[in-house]
């Protein structure tokens, strides 16, 4: 039986053009899957919408268009965008994805880990994440979904390089680390997976309102993992 | 494929085109030129597209060698140039033969300047573009910013292609856009600021005379070059070509398009003004901007390089 279409959103957004180039689309409470909806918005006025168009972004509760203000028709781009962001739409069909991504929690890739409570990696091997926006880096995903007892703040120091693949916590966040970066998040452990590279076909291996479960792997499959990737 | 040499990158070299769109949504920041009215007339002088790559230096300059017969401009934050030992004049052709060392000196005002070449710069592009984005892995040699000894490949220079250039129209384009002011869309709470020193290609941060009360931390939305940030300490940041896609810090007021080259040679210590403007004056400031600029110097063919 197909599902029943859904409204949008629980309020319609504010639209408010905060530069001659940006158009923001503001809820004040967004709808529970609001990053779902955002990508998929995203990929219908990506369609309809060029040229002037220069970039879609979803945020935390918000949708902003880029656009180049000579060649956009501003009041073209805000009736489409609210067109696509006020019609019904079918939640079934929402690009959206369930990834498992290997993680091994050794000691020495995951030097954070003693400032967690006990039992820790068990707690997060339960807990289904959704990623909420990608942000900071290429690909990096910002995961909601973490229980408030695993809440940790930044490390007053970031680290000046984090190594491609930690798992990180930061405040009420997870994230993967795609690339080298300095980074400020608690690191508890690494994947094997390639996060983001720009050469494939999906850049970023997380889209917004993808669902994330850590499954734990032992060293030596890890280390094979990361033999046999490109 | 020609090359040109890295001698000395001075304090900051990349490679920079128009940058990197449709792809923030991944997090992918737009970099690009910080000034690209700059890179634009490097590269309309030369008779190359707009958006082909060049090298922005900052503030020290620095020295390249050419190694291949090849043809050159120099643009953006005004320096002596030196083509080996002779002095050579900013804004025009320069004709190089194979060997040749060019050495840009220290910015007499303004942060940036382009070394751009017939045929543009020629590094592999990333996701469709050639700008350098370091934290990325994103740019010429691997991933980074230049280094001594990099070498750079470069496009083979058409045969001398001679660019008839409105002199009066160009130094009337200097006028506009080399202002110590920004027009901004919002309410930055603050009419002048000073240019603070941790400020670089991910943003610039402006000091006000006296710090403002920023509103609460937003919920992360998305943030663009020129976005002006307010945050905590009481100072405002205008995110620059390498500015992340997203933040949560609020955003009080936006650099209008037409300023952004401006907000890109502002240098340390710099006093700058910021000035309220509505949508209709941005959008005809820069349109009046773009014809100034056509009328300077005529858009070559959009066949990239």
């Amino acid at each position: 039986m197909p599902a029943p279409l859904q409204p949008p959103s629980l309020t319609p957004p504010v639209v408010t053009w905060t530069s001659e180039r940006t158009l923001r689309l503001l809820w004040g409470v967004p709808a529970s899957d609001h990053a779902r909806r955002a990508r998929a918005w995203c990929e219908e006025l990506r369609a309809s919408l060029a040229p002037g168009v220069l970039d879609i972004v979803p945020g935390i509760r918000s949708l902003t268009i880029l656009t180049d203000p000579l060649a956009a028709d501003r009041a073209h781009v805000q009736q489409e965008a609210l067109r696509v962001v006020c019609a019904p739409c079918d939640l079934g069909a929402l690009p959206a994805r369930a990834i498992e991504l290997p993680v091994c929690f050794d000691d020495d890739l995951a030097p954070d880990l003693v400032r967690f409570p006990p039992g820790t990696i068990d707690r997060l091997l339960t807990i289904e994440f959704r990623v909420a926006l990608l942000g900071f880096a290429p690909g990096f995903a910002y995961l909601d979904g973490l229980p408030p007892e695993l809440h940790t703040p930044r490390l007053e120091r970031p680290r000046p390089r984090v190594a491609p693949g930690s798992l990180a916590i930061g405040g009420g966040h997870a994230a993967i680390y795609p690339g080298a970066s300095p980074g400020g998040w608690n690191l508890i452990g690494r994947t094997s997976l390639t996060m983001f590279d720009p050469t494939r076909e999906r850049p970023a291996l997380l889209g917004a309102g993808d669902t994330v479960r850590f499954v734990r792997i032992d060293r030596d499959n890890f280390d094979r993992a990361l033999r046999e990737s490109p | 494929m020609s090359a040109l040499t890295v001698i000395d990158p001075g304090m900051l070299s990349s490679v920079q085109d128009l940058g990197r769109f449709g792809h923030a949504w991944l997090g992918v920041t737009r970099s690009g030129a910080a000034d690209t009215l700059a890179l634009r007339i490097g590269n309309r002088l030369l008779g190359n597209p707009d958006n082909a790559a060049a090298i922005e230096t900052t503030i020290s300059g620095g020295t390249f060698r050419v190694e291949a017969d090849t043809t050159i401009a120099i643009t953006g934050a005004p320096c002596d140039v030196r083509i080996n030992e002779r002095t050579a004049p900013m804004h025009r052709p320069l004709v190089l033969r194979s060997g040749d060392s060019v050495t840009l000196g220290p910015a007499r005002s303004g942060a940036r300047t382009y070394l751009c070449v017939a045929g543009g710069v020629r590094t592999e592009p990333v996701m469709g573009s050639r700008s350098t984005h370091a934290t990325s892995g994103f740019g010429a040699r691997d991933t980074s910013t230049l280094r001594d000894g990099d070498a750079v490949p470069i496009g083979t220079s058409s045969s001398a292609t001679s660019i008839n250039a409105d002199r009066d129209a160009l130094v009337e384009l200097f006028r506009v856009s080399s202002s110590p002011r920004l027009r901004i869309i919002g309410d930055a709470f603050s009419t002048e600021c000073v240019v603070g020193r941790q400020s670089d290609r991910v943003g610039v941060r402006l000091e006000p005379s006296t710090p403002v009360s920023p509103p609460e931390a937003i919920d992360s939305e998305a943030m663009h070059h020129g976005a002006i940030q307010a945050t905590p300490d009481g100072v405002l940041i205008a995110l620059g070509p390498d500015g992340p896609t997203t933040g949560g810090y609020p955003v009080v007021a936006t650099v209008i398009q037409a300023d952004l080259p401006s907000l890109g040679q502002l240098r340390p210590g710099t006093t700058v003004s910021l000035i309220s403007v509505s949508i209709e004056e941005a959008i005809e400031t820069l349109r009046a901007r773009e014809e100034l600029l056509d009328r300077a110097l005529p858009r070559a063919d959009d066949d990239a390089p």
